[in-house]
This record gives structure tokens, sequence and C-alpha cells, in this order.
């Protein structure tokens, strides 16, 4: 297809959009200057919120639009400023806004001429050198105390730097003095006074951090923290040291050596004061924590003392009837005992019983020879009772006999006499 | 100031770390507990108080070669133009009450 615009001879014009011409017009351009360096001095330049920088590349008499992206901007050098007047060599490409039918370069790199970049190369060449030793290592960073008691500023009584850290940490948690180490913050001297004050802010002891601060400004305004004697105090410090010094954007080699960089004095306010509302926050969460550590203990104390006690009335019960039990036993072996005892007694006294009733053995006087006699009249006692002639029966121990007296004899029987005899 | 000396608020949320992790062991006796509880309460309720507190000091630091400063030789903010580089001492000596707050 033949490019709308590469028509032949003797054809009729065709007749483009807008749209269409500038599509057309974008191509060719972008195609054709998608890598250029252009030469020449900043105008009218205008941040935007967005971080986009915009401005005119001009010189004599002619001038270009130029747009510098955050993106880019922030790649560039830390220390390069770009400023009205500034001449440097842009790199980008051109491109083609068609919303307004304009043409701008996207800038991608900015190289100061010569003597316009001077701060901007030295500030590389310290950063370099300061980096090469170690000074910006992150092992070297010390921690920040997590609430400070006593925090140290070296800033200047005179701007509104010292105001805003002051107002920023009156809404922080309380109890924190803030001492301050006064301070030129720009000018000639001002690199020698912040060492000097910097050195006896850490040499006095008194400041759990120190707050080294100063608000935006160019470059040159910001040239004191950019010194390398500074860089190196700071580094010394047995003191934490937080750097706020200009605008979000800028960046000096005191940020670069400082414990903890924070892009505005404010904001350096911010991280070294705690907040008051989380301390709230985490009392309240103790609070709580306590509260449900003691009701928790105080059930588990309840429930033991529960069973406990539910334990101890069984062992007492248990243990009555053990005691019971031992008492019966005891009792019991004492009863047989007992029992034993006397019938061991009953058993000898039946013995000698036995043995005393052997001596009245009715078979006795039987064996030693006397006999029963009986006569008509039953028993015969005595010898009166009979005459001559009665007839008599004498009872042995083995039989009876019968007998007839025969005669009297006067006189007491002798143990030699016998029934048998009589 | 040395640097193990914590601040007051923060000797009081670490001893109260300390009573909640204590209290969260079922081995304590129950006497302890209670003590402990109540120590607990107690130290948060003066812990809140403080926080609701704004007060603080602004001091500033007289100019020194040497010698280090005390912090009784510093004067608050916006009196410290009376006080020449000569005339050091402070006759003000300032409390240190919050030391002992909790």
């Amino acid at each position: 297809m033949t490019p709308l615009h590469q028509h032949s001879p003797g054809e009729a014009t065709p007749v483009l959009s807008v749209g269409q011409l500038c599509a057309l017009i974008k191509n060719t351009l972008e195609e054709g200057f998608s890598s250029v360096l252009v030469s020449g001095e900043i105008s009218n330049l205008r941040e935007y919120d967005s971080g986009h920088v915009y401005f005119t590349i001009k010189e004599a008499k002619a001038s270009i639009s130029a747009v510098l992206f955050a993106g880019v901007r922030r790649a560039l050098p830390a220390g390069l400023r770009l400023k009205d007047g500034m001449k440097a060599v842009f790199a980008g490409r051109v491109s083609f806004y068609s919303d307004r039918g304009q043409v701008q370069i996207v800038v991608s790199g900015v190289t100061p001429e010569a003597g316009e970049g001077d701060l901007y190369r030295r500030f590389e060449e310290l950063k370099r050198k300061l980096a090469d030793e170690g000074l910006f290592s992150e092992s070297l960073k010390k921690p920040l105390p997590w609430y400070p008691r006593r925090v140290g500023v070296i800033t200047s009584t005179g701007g509104s730097v010292l105001h805003d850290i002051i107002e920023t940490s009156a809404g922080r948690a309380p109890g924190i003095e803030i001492l301050i180490y006064p301070s030129p913050v720009q000018g000639e001297p001002a690199a020698a006074e912040l060492v000097a004050a910097l050195r006896q802010a850490d040499r006095d002891g008194l400041c759990d951090v120190i707050i080294i601060a100063r608000g935006g400004g160019s470059i040159e305004d910001l040239w004191p923290f950019n010194d390398e004697s500074l860089a190196r105090t700071i580094a010394a410090c047995r003191t934490p040291i937080v750097s706020g010094v200009g605008h979000e954007p800028d960046v000096t080699i005191c940020d670069f050596v400082a414990d903890l960089r924070a892009p505005t004095p404010s904001t350096a306010a911010l991280r070294v004061f705690p907040e008051r509302q989380s301390l709230a926050d985490s009392l309240l969460s103790y609070r709580r924590r306590l509260h449900d550590g003691f009701t928790r203990r105080l059930r588990r104390a309840r429930e033991r003392l529960e069973r406990q006690t539910k334990e101890a009335l069984l062992r007492g019960i248990r243990s009555r009837i053990e005691d019971l039990t031992q008492r019966t036993d005891t009792l019991q072996a004492r009863i047989s005992q007992r029992t034993r005892l006397i019938l061991s007694e009953a058993k000898g006294r039946l013995s000698t019983l036995g043995a005393g009733l052997g001596k009245h053995d009715p078979g006795l006087p039987f064996k030693k020879g006397y006999a029963l006699v009986r006569g008509p009249e039953g028993p015969v006692t005595s010898a009166d009772r009979l005459v001559t002639g009665d007839r008599i029966e004498i009872a042995f121990s083995d039989g009876r006999v019968d007998a007839t007296v025969t005669g009297k004899k006067p006189g007491r029987p002798t143990h030699q006499m016998n029934g048998g005899q009589a | 100031m040395k640097r193990d000396q914590a601040h007051p608020f923060e000797k009081g949320l670490e001893r109260l770390e300390e009573i909640s992790a204590r209290l969260d062991d079922d081995a304590i006796p129950l006497e302890e507990a209670i003590s402990l509880y109540e120590e607990g309460v107690k130290l948060s309720a003066s812990l809140t108080e403080y926080l609701g507190k704004a007060e603080r000091r602004i001091l500033v630091a007289p100019q020194r070669d040497a010698e280090p400063l005390t912090i009784d030789e510093c004067q608050p903010l916006g009196t410290e133009q009376t006080v020449t580089k000569k005339s050091v001492r402070s006759k003000k000596t300032v409390s240190r009450e919050e030391d002992s707050l909790f």
C-alpha cells in the first residue's frame, strides 16, 4: 500500500482527518528521532505533584518543549537539580503529543555543561570516594532508640524547620525532651558549624538520637550538607543520627552517611518520636492480655480446687474406711488372742480340776480294800447295827457277795481290815 | 544519659510485657498471679495516663568546645538568649521526676 503522503503526481491529494495526520506525523517523527542529543538551556521549568518535570530547552532563536518523567528523574544522579538557566546536554527521543499537536523531547538523561555541573560533579566524586571507603555501609548504621528520652536537634533556630519538628513531635508520644544545638545551615561557615555542633552533641552524650535538619533549597543552599568533614563526623558519632535535609527529591551526602535518611525535617521527627496512638493501642492490648491471662488462671485455679475438694472428700472417706477396717482387725486380733488366752487358761484349770477330781475317784476305796456293806435296811454304817446271823451283801467294784454275820468284835477297824474280812 | 537507661515509658511497657508473659504461665502460684495482675492493671493505667500528658521540655544547648555539657546547663527554648556563653551554671535544678513515674 502506498503511504498516504507519498501519493503519485497527478493523483488527487487525499483528505486526511486531523487524527490521521497526527498519527502520520507521530510515526514519522518518532521513528526518525528515536534517539537524540540536544544541547540547550533550561527555561520555564515546572514541577508537578506527579513528579514529572516540564521545561523548555532553548537557545537564542529556537526552543523545544521537554518532559522529564518522574521515573527518569529519580534515576538521575543524586545532587543533580534542574533549574532555569542551566545549560546541559539532554538525551532523549522526540515525541509528538497528538492531543495538542505538540512536539517535545522526552528526556532520558541530563549532562550539565562544564561549570554548570561543578557542584554536581564534586558531589558525585565525594559520594564515590566515601562509598568506596565503606562510610555508607549498612553494617555501620546504628539502630534508632524505640522511645528516646531526649532528642538532639541540630539546625538553625531561625527557620521554620525547628518549628516543624517541634510541632510534629507535639502530636507524638509525650515525655521526650528536645535539646537543640543551634547551628547555621546555610552559607560559608555552615559546614564547620554543623560539624562543631554535631561533635558537641555526640560528646555531651545527653541525647539518645540526633536529628540534623534543614529545609529545602537549591543545591548551593544544601551544599554544607555535602561537606566531607560533616560526613566523616556523622560516621564517627556514637549517637544515632537521622538526617532530614531539604524536600523529598533532595539528596545530600549527609543522607547517605546518616543512620537514617528522612526526606524532610518533619518526616525525621515522625521517625524519631514514637506514635502516641500506636502506644495507646499496645497498652490496650496489654490490658486485654492481662485480663485474659488472669481470668484463665483463676478459672484453672477454681477447676483445680473443685477437683481437689472431690478428691479430698473421697480420700477422707477412703481413709476413714481404712481406719475402721484396721480398728476392726485390731479388735478382732485382740479378741481372738484373748479368747485363746481364756481357752488356754480354762484348759489349764480343767486339767488341774481333772487332777483334783482323780483324788475323789469312787473306785479308789475299793482299790484299797474297802467294800460297801448292805443290810436288810440298806447300807450298814456301824457294827452296832448288825447282830450275829444277819445276812448281809458286800459290794466290790466288780461284783457283790452275800455273807452272814458269824460273830462281833469290839474296837476300831484297822487299815489292814477289809470288807472281805468282815 | 547512659545508653542502657531506657525511657521510663519504655521500661513500663517492658515490665508490662514481662507481667503478661508470666500471667500466661499456668505454673505460677495463684497468689503470684493475683499480685501480678494487680501490678499490671495499675501499671497500664499509669502508662495510659502518662500518654495523655503533653508535657515535655524543649531546651537549647549552650555552645561548648571541649567540656561536656550537663543537662542542667541547658535553658528552655525562648529563654536561652539571656544566657551568655560564660554563665554556664544554671541555678535552676530541673526536676527529673519522670524518671520515677512508674
